[in-house]
């Protein structure tokens, strides 16, 4: 079952560095995936020599970042056997309130804090009507899919915002020491995600409500608090995404997001999270999003068929998961 | 027994927003009006069709006619059929149709007309069903007009990359006349990419296609979001006004592109012209005057020259 109480997998007695290390990589859960997205790389650049170069791989990574961190929201929530099918609407409707705020002639900071305070709070509610009120995460996420995008054609009666203060385009188009910022926004939220997991009370709490919810909550502790903020967290990346697509775009885009909440939901799976929750990794959702980034950006270089390109897109999706359940029944 | 009371609660919170649904409703007919209701039913709620509803209610106060639109929430053929029955059922005299499908609407069409309703459908067609006629852009012809104007401004040779949003049959049709003027020319089309109607794929794919066609010379977009996406990447790299850029609809970036050459052209379809033209073309019909089977609106096309009196120029066409 799914590891309740993880411990961070010791190489045991092994006598030299080189087999430590190579033992290690192995017995790591991310490892055949990874070796799926190198493999992946490689077969590109052979194919087309124009994946490796230094401006490809910079806008790669960056189309990664965007998927990237809404799906590690998506993944905390699947950690505790939950769903959230709204990411894909609240990435639109935090990014519109974030542009409205701007058109409205707020700085960007006070701008970016309303983008990510829409996120959060209806990620909240998301987790309040989970938690409190009992329903299914499936159906509370599918209504507020449609909410969330319908406010959005209230707000703006399907016209973009274009009015957006240019002081944020750098957030979306900037780079430091020639990695973009969106890149190293994804990084920095990893980081934090993978501590705050790994490492917090609070995180190992989420690992354990989806390992059995049952037990978690008769060892005593506050089950539903814990589920209802692990909603406001996946709408809290939601709106990052949100934002940074505002940023990246010079506008606010009603149809930002639509159809994202799978991507999401593939990234994290894709990289080996359970969706009966209890078992995954930041790691492993980052290289899901990768592996599904680097294959829509090889499919143009290769110059695959325009038509054939979805239903690639789709068995590769399932190949991923394939080799992952392989690998992790030779290991377990 | 709290939970007794939270469910009255939430009954009565249901039966309230029921309640209040009307209101929410505009634009109801007065009773005793001997006008005739004309009712517009869009794909969706879009701003495409923002300047059709407007052409479509200056008519309607030109002539005298109750104007009233009703629009599916979303693309669904069985949504699009569910608003048609409940005009069948409330007895309008007109409905000027965007066809979210051409079978699909067979059934329903021919329901409304044996009602006595007079059925039309403008920008979309349904050729399957038995509407008295269509008013709106002949999508291959206009593909052919882009092209050729592309091409030209190519000097007749270069490679050009086609991005289209959605492989939609109207869309496909705009691609196909695209593609005949291609073959007419010397310019070479060196791909085709499907951006799915998403803005930010659609840059995905430009940067891609960038990388991989560094000779290209211009890229067309089929779709409303095409030249807006491809002029945000060569912005980025500098490399504006190098490329041609061209592409349907006047996306309000689109527009920006155009003022800033980095978008060379759009092709805009004459909206206001098709709202209007529906009033027009259903009182001819409810007076029994023949009406041809297809009607061309056409498109007009957008540079930097009449980026800002297009608009009043369509309107002056049927005004």
């Amino acid at each position: 079952m799914a590891d309740l109480i993880e411990i961070e997998e010791k190489p045991i007695q092994s006598k030299t560095t080189r087999s430590n290390i190579f033992y290690h990589l192995i017995k790591k859960k991310e490892s055949a995936i990874f070796l799926a997205l190198l493999g992946i790389m490689v077969i590109i650049t052979l194919i087309a020599p124009q994946f490796a170069t230094i401006g490809n791989i910079y806008r790669v990574t960056r189309q990664i970042s965007f998927v990237a961190i809404a799906a590690l929201g998506v993944f905390t929530v699947i950690l505790t056997s939950g769903i959230d099918l709204s990411v894909g609407s609240l990435i639109g409707l935090s990014g519109i309130t974030c542009g409205v705020a701007m058109a409205w002639g707020l700085g960007p900071i006070p701008a970016v804090l309303i983008g990510m305070g829409t996120g959060f709070g209806v990620g909240l509610i998301n987790g309040f009507l989970v938690s409190y009120v009992g329903i299914t995460p499936f159906i509370v996420t599918l209504g507020m899919l449609s909410m969330a995008r319908g406010t959005i054609w209230i707000i703006t009666k399907g016209w973009p915002i274009e009015n957006i203060d240019k002081r944020i385009l750098v957030i979306g188009q900037g780079d430091f020491l020639g990695i973009p910022l969106p890149v190293i926004i994804m990084i920095v939220v990893s980081i934090i995600m993978h501590y705050f997991l790994r490492s917090t009370v609070f995180g190992r709490r989420v690992y354990a409500i989806g390992g059995n919810e049952e037990a978690t909550r008769l060892s005593g502790i506050n089950v539903k608090k814990i589920k209802c903020l692990v909603y406001g967290i996946s709408g809290l990346l939601a709106s990052i995404t949100g934002i940074i697509l505002v940023a990246r775009f010079n506008s606010a885009q009603t149809s930002s997001g639509e159809g994202w909440e799978l991507d999401a939901i593939a990234a994290a799976v894709i990289g080996g999270t359970s969706l009966m929750g209890g078992a995954g990794s930041v790691v492993g959702v980052l290289i899901g999003a990768a592996i599904m980034g680097v294959i829509r950006n090889g499919l143009v270089l290769m110059r695959v068929s325009a038509y054939w390109q979805t239903a690639i897109m789709g068995f590769i999706i399932i190949l991923a998961a394939v080799i992952d359940r392989i690998k992790n029944r030779q290991v377990s | 027994m709290k939970n007794k009371k939270l469910f009255t609660v939430l009954v009565l919170a249901l039966a309230a927003v029921c309640l209040s649904t009307p209101l929410f409703a505009g634009g109801a007919q007065e009773a005793g009006d001997s006008r005739p209701t004309f009712v517009m039913v869009p794909k969706l709620v879009h701003p495409f069709y923002e300047p059709c509803i407007e052409g479509f209610k200056d008519a309607g106060l030109k002539y005298g006619v109750n104007i009233e639109v009703e629009s599916p929430p979303k693309f669904d053929i069985a949504l699009q059929v569910k608003v048609i029955e409940d005009l069948i059922a409330r007895g309008v005299d007109g409905i000027a149709i965007s066809a979210v499908d051409n079978k699909g609407l067979v059934a329903v069409v021919n329901e409304a007309i044996a009602a006595g309703i007079t059925v039309i459908c403008f920008d979309a067609d349904a050729p399957a069903t038995n509407r008295a006629c269509y008013i709106g852009t002949v999508n291959e012809a206009a593909g052919y007009t882009a092209g050729e104007y592309m091409f030209n401004l190519m000097g007749n040779k270069g490679n050009v990359a086609i991005l289209q949003g959605g492989l939609a049959p109207n869309l496909n049709a705009r691609q196909d006349g695209f593609r005949a003027a291609a073959a007419k020319s010397g310019v070479k089309i060196v791909a085709f990419e499907d951006f799915q109607a998403d803005f930010a794929m659609g840059v995905n794919k430009t940067e891609a296609l960038l990388e991989t066609y560094p000779d290209l010379n211009a890229i067309f977009g089929v779709s409303a979001y095409g030249a807006p996406t491809a002029a945000t990447v060569l912005k980025e790299q500098g490399k504006s006004g190098k490329v041609v850029i061209g592409g349907f609809d006047d996306l309000a970036e689109t527009i920006t592109g155009i003022n800033d050459g980095s978008v060379q052209f759009c092709l805009v379809q004459k909206a206001y012209k098709m709202g209007w033209l529906s009033v027009e073309k259903l009182l001819d019909l409810r007076a029994g005057r023949m009406v041809p089977d297809i009607i061309d609106t056409g498109i007009i096309i957008v540079t930097k020259d009449n980026v800002d009196s297009y608009m009043g120029q369509v309107k002056s066409e049927v005004q």
